[in-house]
């Protein structure tokens, strides 16, 4: 399990002095590589432990956003008297992404605590726990954003248009941007336990900030233009916008909406590889 | 494989869970100052071929031992290395996850050992017949009773290894009685493939059986090493109430050094003094 050759332990800190930043990385990423039966049967297990626990399963991954759809579409028209053309598509295109984020998030996070018993009898690279977590949600959004054009084909036909032909490379942008972030959350939350609850406030405040009930035109009239202008240049923020470009306004994304977290995600990948590979060896210390 | 003055410590403010709250709070203290040493100038040498037992009470740090083996716990001081693929079966059945069925259970502890799907697939047969778990297999483990479970951590630990090197962590004991004789045999045979094995065990009454050499652990240190029959010996002499001494004549358990006619390497240790306390000369 540790390699078919030999291996020298030496007292913890002393292995990976020698390797710079994209050595460690590339360490970790070839890792990941070799180890690939492994994440994809743990994104198998996952989906199928899903399914099995809960009557609807993966039904409720969809069937949120949806609801939140209703609540939000009734909370700005009836009760604020906001006027959106087609407000719950509106809003579910930039839902059910956000769906997506926060559930890679919270799940990706909890990787390497929620496989504790695992993590301590076996000694397989632990880069496949996160990566895993996030690919299972890849699987879920992809599904999702295939019952948002069949919902769109039924309730806004006109809407449709070839655009949405962008939607997975939304999605892919969507998980570049966010594999370093799980990464370190992954291997931070083995040392600081209840950080996960944490987050889970700074997502819900994260939604409120990002463009999810509003769109980057509400805001042009309301905020002054230099803040509008760096807003945009937030990744999650034109990420959103470009999902409601495709499903809302039937237009191609802008390039920011692909460029910026895609951008974003490689620029901190090496510096996640690296921190990783340096604290995974206290791992099995610390749970 | 060596195993050069290897000590482990625990931090043990590290063994509470940390919060937010208490890394900032441990952030500003300075380190602990007397950690807890769970292993401590561990030095030893297993040839190739060699069975080695690692014997002692409970908490005596064998797991911990197992676990710095097999490169789960980096050793705060001193280094071990190894030639060869290691394989551990620190304990059986773990990971297995109640909501997936046997197979997928079974395929997922395969995938973690670093087998590919085909390989798993080409296993999984002869898994499900040494557990007895029959069309059991597709159903899912919380179906289980833990019999079942257990026989069938057993045999997919055992059946999926080819091992150069095998760690044994308290292995026996699972299922019923025919079972057990079926995994003794099993393990028997593990034993007799691989090149080396390390079984760590606190029932020194099968290690005779296996081991060409054992050491006795207590409270992280190494007490006392040599023939698997002697150390066993002096291990039962020594965890006996009312205390008795060791039945061999030369060197009674109590000397610090090599004894020319049991072969048992005493090491001077404040263990070994609380053995030699009142109680007769009873043989056990």
């Amino acid at each position: 399990m540790a390699g078919t050759g030999g291996i020298t332990l030496t007292a913890a800190g002393s292995r990976e002095r020698r390797e710079g930043l994209f050595g460690a990385a590339g360490t970790v990423l070839l890792e990941l590589v070799g180890w690939r039966h492994l994440a994809l049967q743990l994104v198998r297990a996952e989906l199928t432990r899903e399914n099995a626990r809960l009557v609807l399963g993966s039904i409720w991954w969809i069937a949120d956003p949806l609801l939140q759809m209703l609540v939000y579409t009734l909370l700005v028209s009836v009760i604020f008297q906001r006027t959106i053309v087609d407000y719950p598509l509106f809003v579910l295109a930039a839902l059910i992404p956000w769906k997506g984020l926060a559930t890679s998030i919270s799940s990706g996070g909890t990787a390497v605590i929620g496989n504790e018993r695992i993590v301590r009898q076996l000694p397989f690279p632990r880069i496949v726990l996160p990566a895993a977590r996030l690919l299972a949600q890849f699987w879920r959004l992809g599904v999702a954003l295939v019952v948002l054009v069949v919902l769109m084909a039924i309730l806004w036909p006109a809407r449709l248009s070839p655009a949405i032909a962008w939607l997975p490379v939304l999605g892919a942008a969507q998980m570049v941007m966010l594999l370093p972030f799980v990464i370190i959350l992954s291997a931070a939350t083995v040392f600081v336990r209840d950080l996960s609850h944490l987050i889970g406030h700074l997502m819900r405040l994260a939604m409120y900030l990002s463009p999810v009930l509003y769109g980057f035109d509400q805001l042009a009239g309301r905020l002054p233009d230099s803040l509008v202008a760096i807003y945009r240049l937030s990744p999650l923020a034109a990420l959103l916008e470009g999902y409601r470009d495709v499903a809302y306004r039937a237009t191609a994304p802008g390039p920011d909406a692909i460029l910026l977290p895609i951008g974003i995600g490689l620029i901190a990948l090496p510096f996640a590889l690296a921190w990783f590979r340096r604290v995974e060896p206290g791992f099995v210390r610390a749970l | 494989m060596r195993i050069q003055q290897v000590g482990v410590a625990f931090d043990l403010r590290l063994k509470h869970e940390r919060s937010v709250a208490s890394t900032i709070a441990n952030a500003l203290r300075r380190p602990s100052p007397n950690p807890f040493w769970a292993l401590r100038d561990i030095d030893i040498t297993v040839r190739e071929g060699d069975c080695l037992a690692i014997i002692g009470p409970n908490g005596a740090g064998k797991s911990t031992l197992l676990q710095v083996i097999a490169g789960l716990l980096l050793p705060d001081v001193g280094s071990v290395s190894v030639r060869g693929r290691i394989s551990s079966l620190l304990n059986l059945g773990v990971g297995f996850d109640p909501r997936l069925t046997g197979r997928e259970n079974v395929q997922l502890m395969g995938a973690l050992m670093g087998l590919d799907r085909r390989a798993v697939a080409g296993r999984i047969g002869e898994v499900v017949e040494f557990a007895e778990i029959g069309e059991f297999i597709d159903a899912p483990l919380r179906t289980y009773s833990s019999g079942m479970r257990a026989r069938l951590g057993f045999s997919a630990a055992t059946s999926m290894v080819d091992p150069r090197v095998l760690l044994l962590d308290e292995v026996m004991g699972t299922g019923d009685a025919s079972f057990r004789e079926k995994s003794r045999q099993r393990v028997m045979s593990l034993v007799e493939g691989a090149h080396t094995v390390i079984l760590a065990t606190h029932d020194t009454a099968w290690i005779s059986e296996f081991a060409s050499y054992a050491v006795l652990l207590d409270h992280g240190r190494v007490v006392a090493e040599g023939a698997p029959g002697a150390v066993g010996t002096f291990h039962r002499a020594r965890t006996v109430r009312p205390p008795r001494r060791y039945a061999c004549e030369t060197c009674e358990g109590t000397v610090p050094g090599t004894c020319p006619t049991c072969g048992l390497t005493l090491h001077s240790d404040d263990g070994v003094a609380t053995f030699d306390a009142p109680g007769g000369r009873s043989v056990p």
